[in-house]
Order: structure tokens, then C-alpha cells, then sequence
């Protein structure tokens, strides 16, 4: 019984263990006809800071976010470098100065996902796991350290 | 109905607009705006010239609609210090009316009446929420533009612009170059000097204002160059009192220059600015040299620089101190004066901006700021000024100001 106990502990603080050091993902989705398959991280910012606005030939870059804080659009942005300040204070600038309307952004990521697969051009991110089947495009894969 | 009028009857009736530019197959026009209302303590040192004063500093209507993927229409209304037509308060501008075409990154075209790029500053100066501040660095502050001449240091209205980045590895190279209208604009209140009567708000002269900036930009590090050159005929006013042919004064050109820095640090950030107006005046040979011999001068030169050091203390809460000086000078040594004008402004101040309510996008809607200034001013004048009067005086008053601020975005 002492012996079953103590595999049973073993195996209780191993997993406890795995699961802190597990990490999810976050996953950077585009729209199926995007003409690229992967995408670098200065490229995403200059999206997401409006700085470029077309996909290269005529169809627009439609960025996309999430509403609600939580670790993936923490670590979304702490990706990109940015704080969530500072990224709000470059859209306001862009707003007010007539360059280009923040994101729109959404309460769930299921939202997003639906959005990003139905809208060309489009671009978010959601936590890896909810993405199934083969509706959007994956350009780039984020760690999010939950330990 | 006076022009005031109409236009304050637009703003009225401006929310049926939209549906009525829909039925035309257009885009639908964004409507929004901001505002800035504070309360001013200013104590002078010596006791005299205090004030307690509440005012709406500012109030910008902003109405903007996508023609399409690549053109943009923005019009920018502004209201000064309380406006109110009727008791001749504060003032109505068209501060922007302009639209743009972006062909790209590397290029967008601006055609219309819009703040041209200068500095750091210069094209987001009205725009409140974005600034931490109840009063601006005083050569941007547009409250003051009775009492402060904003557009002797800084470009405000262009009419064609050229703008866009470069990116170079992870470094972006953004220029801008823009033309609009001289200085020597047709106004009712002087009509001597811009060529008599006629139309009112437009150039009365041919020249141009050309300018443009350009500026490195490498992760949060933003450094840029900037230079405006226009001529100026306001220099006529001393042609007669100086004793030199008409129009020898008439053109003179002026040049701004520019040079701003600045970064973003997780929660410190800073930025500065420095900007140097020089006029050119060569001195007509008409006048008499000076005493000894030396050639005559007159200088109308300007100095102008800040820096701001800011925290963010956490998510709503930012904390900034900030140093501002600027010089003028007007110096007229010819073989009849000798006059020395002199203008200091020395301004150290500080603040706090609490964000009190956050959209769900996230944006600040309503912003609480906190200021303090202690404002240095030395202002001497001597010699013998054109109309051979003497000039002897010094006046170095101290004060003392307090800003409390509500910023509105709406």
C-alpha cells in the first residue's frame, strides 16, 4: 500500500511538473489566399503597426485582433516587441492623423478565427489549439510560457 | 449668415450626412472628435497678474471617410479657448481639409490644407489625446497662438505633401516634402502690408513655403531632420522708418530647421526637439553704416528647444518631467539705431495623466492630467530703436503655473 502510495506521488509530481513547464502556442493565421506560407516577425509588426497595408500585389492586408486580455494576446505582442500601451498609442496616432483605422477586434477567439477564414486578405492570431481543420492559413507558431 | 454661421450649422445637422452619402454609393463617413478642458492657476512671483481660469482649450471635430482602398478624405475642425463668435472668444479654424491617395508604403500623396510634417511634433501637436500634457511645450501650444506667433517656429498649413519610408535591413528611412503658401497671406486686419484689399487667405505674394523632413526610424528609436524655407515681406515695415527705397525689405527669405530624437525604453520614454528660424536680410546699401564703419545688421533670429522624459507607472498611470527654452532677437544696428530686443523663456515643468475610462479596443477616452510649470522670463530691450526713439527697459518675471486637465475622445 506505502509502495502504491508512493508511485501514485511519483506519478502525481511528474505530471505536475510536465504541466508547468508545458507551453502553449500561439498561432499567427491569415486568410487561405494570403500569397505568403510563413511570415518574419518585422513583417507582422509593420502589419499590425499599419505601416504596410497591401499584401504586395492588390489585396489589402485586414488585420485583426482580440478584445480581451489573457496570455495570447500578451504574448502576441510581446512577440511583436511592443506593449499593449504603445501599440494602442501608435493606432490612436494613425486614427487621429487620418493614416488608418485601428484593428477591429474581437471578444473570443472563435470570432476571430471565423473572420480571418471568411475575410481576404485577413490576418489574427488565436491560441493554436482552437485552430482545426484547414479554414486558415499558420504563418507563424508563438511560444506562451505558462510555467 | 456669416461663414461662422454655416459652418456651425453643418456641425448640426452633420449626423444626417451619412445616410444621405450613402444613397450616393460612397463610403460611410467616420465622426468623431476629442477635447480638452483645464483649469489654470497662474501665480507671478511678484504677486501681480494672477489668474484662476477654466477654459475648453480646444475641441476638434474630425470627419474622415475611405473613398476607396487608396484615397482618404479628413477634415479637421478646430475651437479654440472657449470659441464663441458672438463675445469674439478663442477662434474657429479649418485647421485640415485634405485628401489623400497611398500608393504604397514608400508613397503616399496629400493634396489640401493639412499640418505638414515637422519634428516630432509639429503634425500631432493638436491632436490632445495623444499628448500628456494641460499645456504644450509654449511654441506648440495652440491656446497660447494669440500671444505666442506658433508659425514663426513651426510650418503650420501645407497644400501638397510627399510622404513614405524606406525600409533599409531593420531600419526604416521616412521622408516627407510638401509645398503650401508663404506667410504673407491676405488678411482684413492688414491689408498694407499684403498688397492692399482683395481676397483674404490667400498668398498675396509668389512665393512658396517648400519643406520636408527626413528621419531614421530603428525599432523604437525615432531620429529625423527637418527644414521649411519660405520669404517673408513683413520686413517692409522698416523701410520707411529706416530710410530705404521701397521693396528693398520686401522679400527676405526665412528658414526653419529642425532636428527631433525619440525612444521608447519598456516604461521610459523620451523625446526632444531643437528648432533654429534664421532670416536672411541682406541689408540694403541704402542705409548708412554703422559707426566705425561696420556693416549694418538686422536679425530676426529664433531659438527653440525641449526634452521630455516620461514613465509609465503602470497601465493608466504616466509620469513626465520636461524642460522647454526659447530665444528671440531682434537686433537693428544700421548708421541711424542700435537696438537690441531681447525674449527668453525658460519653462521647467512636470506631470502626471491617469486614464479614467478605456474602451474595449483599448483606447483612452478619458484622461485625467496634472501640471506643473515654473516659467522663467527675461525680456530687455536697448538702444535706440528706427523711429530714433531710446529703449532702456528689463523685465524678468517668474511664475508660477498649475494646469488641471480633462482630455475627451469622443
Amino acid at each position: 500500500m506505502r509502495i502504491g502510495n508512493l508511485i501514485t506521488l511519483l506519478a502525481t509530481l511528474a505530471l505536475a511538473a510536465g504541466a508547468s513547464t508545458a507551453s502553449a502556442q500561439v498561432a499567427v493565421i491569415a486568410h487561405k489566399d494570403v500569397p505568403v506560407d510563413s511570415i518574419s516577425k518585422g513583417d507582422l509588426l509593420d502589419y499590425y503597426t499599419g505601416d504596410v497595408q497591401s499584401w504586395g500585389d492588390d489585396l489589402a492586408i485586414v488585420v485583426f485582433d482580440l478584445k480581451a486580455r489573457g496570455p495570447v494576446r500578451n504574448a502576441f505582442y510581446e512577440y511583436l516587441g511592443k506593449t499593449s500601451s504603445r501599440m494602442r498609442s501608435i493606432w490612436l496616432k494613425r486614427k487621429l492623423s487620418g493614416e488608418g483605422n485601428p484593428p477591429e477586434s474581437f471578444e473570443t477567439e472563435a470570432a476571430l478565427l471565423e473572420r480571418v477564414a471568411s475575410t481576404p486578405g485577413a490576418i489574427g492570431f488565436v491560441q493554436k489549439s482552437n485552430v482545426s481543420g484547414n479554414v486558415v492559413k499558420i504563418l507563424v507558431e508563438i511560444e506562451i510560457d505558462e510555467g | 449668415m456669416s461663414r461662422v454661421s454655416l459652418i456651425l450649422v453643418c456641425c448640426l445637422l452633420w449626423p444626417g450626412v451619412p445616410k444621405a452619402f450613402g444613397q450616393f454609393g460612397g463610403s460611410p463617413i467616420n465622426t468623431f472628435g476629442y477635447f480638452q478642458v483645464s483649469f489654470q492657476h497662474q501665480q507671478d512671483t511678484d504677486g501681480d497678474d494672477d489668474e484662476n481660469t477654466f477654459s475648453v482649450q480646444q475641441l476638434n471635430l474630425i470627419l474622415e471617410s475611405n473613398l476607396s482602398r487608396h484615397w482618404r478624405a479628413f477634415i479637421d475642425l478646430e475651437m479654440l479657448n472657449n470659441f464663441s463668435s458672438s463675445r469674439r472668444w478663442g477662434s474657429f479654424d479649418l485647421n485640415e481639409a485634405w485628401i489623400s491617395y497611398r500608393a504604397g508604403p514608400r508613397l503616399t500623396l496629400k493634396g489640401g490644407l493639412h499640418v505638414p510634417v515637422f519634428n516630432h511634433l509639429n503634425d500631432i501637436k493638436n491632436r490632445t489625446p495623444l499628448l500628456p500634457y494641460v499645456i504644450r511645450p509654449h511654441v506648440y501650444e495652440e491656446s497660447f497662438g494669440e500671444v505666442v506667433n506658433i508659425e514663426e517656429y513651426v510650418p503650420e498649413r501645407a497644400f501638397a505633401q510627399v510622404k513614405g519610408f524606406v525600409p533599409i535591413g531593420r531600419a526604416k528611412i521616412d521622408y516627407a516634402a510638401y509645398l503650401g503658401n508663404s506667410p504673407n497671406i491676405r488678411s482684413q486686419f492688414d491689408t498694407a502690408r499684403t498688397h492692399g484689399d482683395g481676397q483674404t487667405g490667400v498668398d498675396s505674394t509668389t512665393t512658396v513655403l517648400v519643406g520636408g523632413r527626413l528621419g531614421l526610424r530603428y525599432g523604437e528609436l525615432t531620429l529625423g531632420g527637418s527644414i521649411t524655407r519660405e520669404t517673408v515681406n513683413f520686413f517692409r515695415d522698416l523701410e520707411s522708418p529706416l530710410g530705404v527705397p521701397e521693396r528693398s525689405l520686401s522679400s527676405v527669405p526665412k528658414t526653419r530647421l529642425g532636428a527631433d530624437l525619440s525612444l521608447h525604453l519598456e516604461k521610459v520614454s523620451f523625446e526632444g526637439e531643437v528648432i533654429a528660424v534664421r532670416y536672411d536680410v541682406d541689408p540694403p546699401s541704402a542705409l548708412q553704416p554703422r559707426p566705425g564703419g561696420g556693416r549694418p545688421r538686422i536679425d530676426l533670429n529664433r531659438l527653440f528647444y525641449y526634452g521630455t522624459l516620461g514613465y509609465h507607472i503602470n497601465e493608466r498611470l504616466f509620469a513626465y518631467a520636461s524642460y522647454w527654452f526659447s530665444e528671440e532677437g531682434f537686433d537693428l544696428k544700421t548708421g541711424t539705431t542700435d537696438f537690441l530686443d531681447e525674449l527668453d523663456v525658460e519653462v521647467i515643468t512636470g506631470g502626471l495623466r491617469y486614464t479614467v475610462l478605456r474602451d474595449e479596443m483599448g483606447f483612452d477616452r478619458v484622461t485625467l492630467k496634472a501640471q506643473y510649470a515654473y516659467v522663467d522670463i527675461r525680456a530687455e530691450g536697448r538702444g535706440r530703436d528706427q523711429f530714433g526713439q531710446e529703449i532702456n527697459f528689463k523685465e524678468t518675471p517668474h511664475l508660477n503655473i498649475i494646469g488641471l486637465g480633462v482630455s475627451v475622445l469622443f
